[in-house]
């Protein structure tokens, strides 16, 4: 294949190649909006994972995905076609760097330290991303935080920042995707595009009885624990101890706080006098 | 209520027995169990990890309790009911046979 057509997309995702042929050019923004962060010029090579997607208009809406040796992936909604296509790319993803230690989680950055935000899905780990980019934090990720195990360091994925419903705080840019299910906000300004050293992790609860935001210092055990029942890939690093010593690692490398969050400014005010004044 | 009616059954001179196939990990005094072939994790407290390490298969639940004693400032009579609630949680995530 040869990639010269300007219907082709390319990006490029943990050093992982993936070219997408879509003629459609309102698929096609919406693409850019997502993985702006993440598009190259067209690479010289084969790429690593090619997608083709076609909408077709009769007899009624459809979008199709297609890869190499997969069965087609088929929707008429454009809040799940974001959905599908990112979920198979991912997990693609996943297997061709099974080097890295994908943890679902989002990553910033803040004063040149990586942070993590783990929590399980529908916690508010992107709505808090969104309060934390607006109070001086940088972004590499809303969702999945791969880890280089050897230097521990974070590998940015920081494609539109994912939301459920608006936030309560810091209006949304114009340039939002709002879908069915979901809204998109692409982040142009402060994201990290190189690999940060992981230095905290929050372990994220959402509770809306509380005041002021409760952080404090976890177990190197329990940090151990949540690391591996949130980590996406754990068995892929067992090394006959079924991935527990990956996890392990991790949480001794860093400084682990669990973070009951309610008000979104005083949590970012919260984590920023931590982060400073360690 | 299932769980107190176990309690007040429980022979304690059981021996209680690890289920097979589980990883066991200390961290600093704390310990993570892994079973079901790693699908899932239990971080237990220093208490737990205690009983855990003694849930050997050679210690009846007497055993432990009169080892636990030695350990903490504790009545018989409540640390005899918290090792048998540990044992029974134990037994109900499927850590014991």
């Amino acid at each position: 294949m040869i990639y010269s057509d300007k219907n082709f997309l390319c990006l490029s995702i943990f050093n992982c190649t993936i070219t997408v042929y879509v003629e459609s050019s309102h698929l096609r923004s919406i693409l850019k909006k997502i993985y702006g962060n993440m598009i190259i010029q067209m690479p010289e090579k084969v790429a690593d994972l090619e997608y083709e997607i076609s909408l077709y208009e009769e007899p009624a809406k459809q979008i199709v995905i297609s890869r190499k040796e997969c069965s087609d992936l088929n929707t008429d909604d454009i809040g799940e076609f974001i959905f599908l296509f990112e979920k198979d790319m991912t997990i693609e993803l996943q297997k061709l760097r099974s080097d890295l230690l994908f943890i679902h989680s989002a990553a910033l950055e803040y004063k040149g330290m990586a942070l993590l935000l783990v929590a399980p899905s529908g916690t508010g780990k992107s709505t808090t991303s969104w309060a934390m980019l607006n109070s001086g934090f940088s972004y590499l990720s809303d969702e999945l935080a791969p880890l280089e195990l050897n230097s521990m360091q974070v590998v940015p994925y920081p494609h539109a920042l994912c939301l459920k419903a608006e936030p309560p705080i810091f209006k949304l840019p114009d340039d939002s995707l709002y879908t069915s299910k979901t809204i998109h906000v692409p982040v142009s300004s402060d994201v990290s595009n190189s690999s940060l050293a992981l230095s905290y992790i929050f372990y994220l609860e959402y509770d809306e009885g509380i005041t002021e935001p409760i952080i404090k210092p976890i177990s190197t055990a329990e940090a151990s624990a949540k690391l591996y029942s949130n980590s996406l890939n754990i068995l892929a690093h067992e090394n006959g101890e079924n991935g527990i010593q990956a996890a392990i690692s991790v949480a001794r490398h860093v400084k682990n706080y669990s973070l009951i969050s309610n008000h979104l400014d005083k949590t970012c005010e919260q984590i920023k006098i931590l982060m400073t004044s360690n | 209520m299932d769980s107190i009616l176990y309690i007040n059954s429980m022979n304690n001179e059981l021996i209680p027995v690890r289920t097979d196939d589980i990883i066991t990990q200390d961290v600093d005094g704390e310990t993570l169990i892994l079973n079901n072939h790693g699908a899932e994790i239990h971080q237990l407290n220093d208490v737990a990890s205690l009983v855990w390490k003694y849930c050997d298969g050679k210690h009846s639940i007497t055993d432990i309790v009169q080892i636990l004693l030695n350990h903490y400032t504790v009545s018989h009579e409540q640390l005899t009911h918290d090792i048998e609630t540990v044992i029974c949680q134990f037994k109900e995530k499927g850590l014991l046979k």
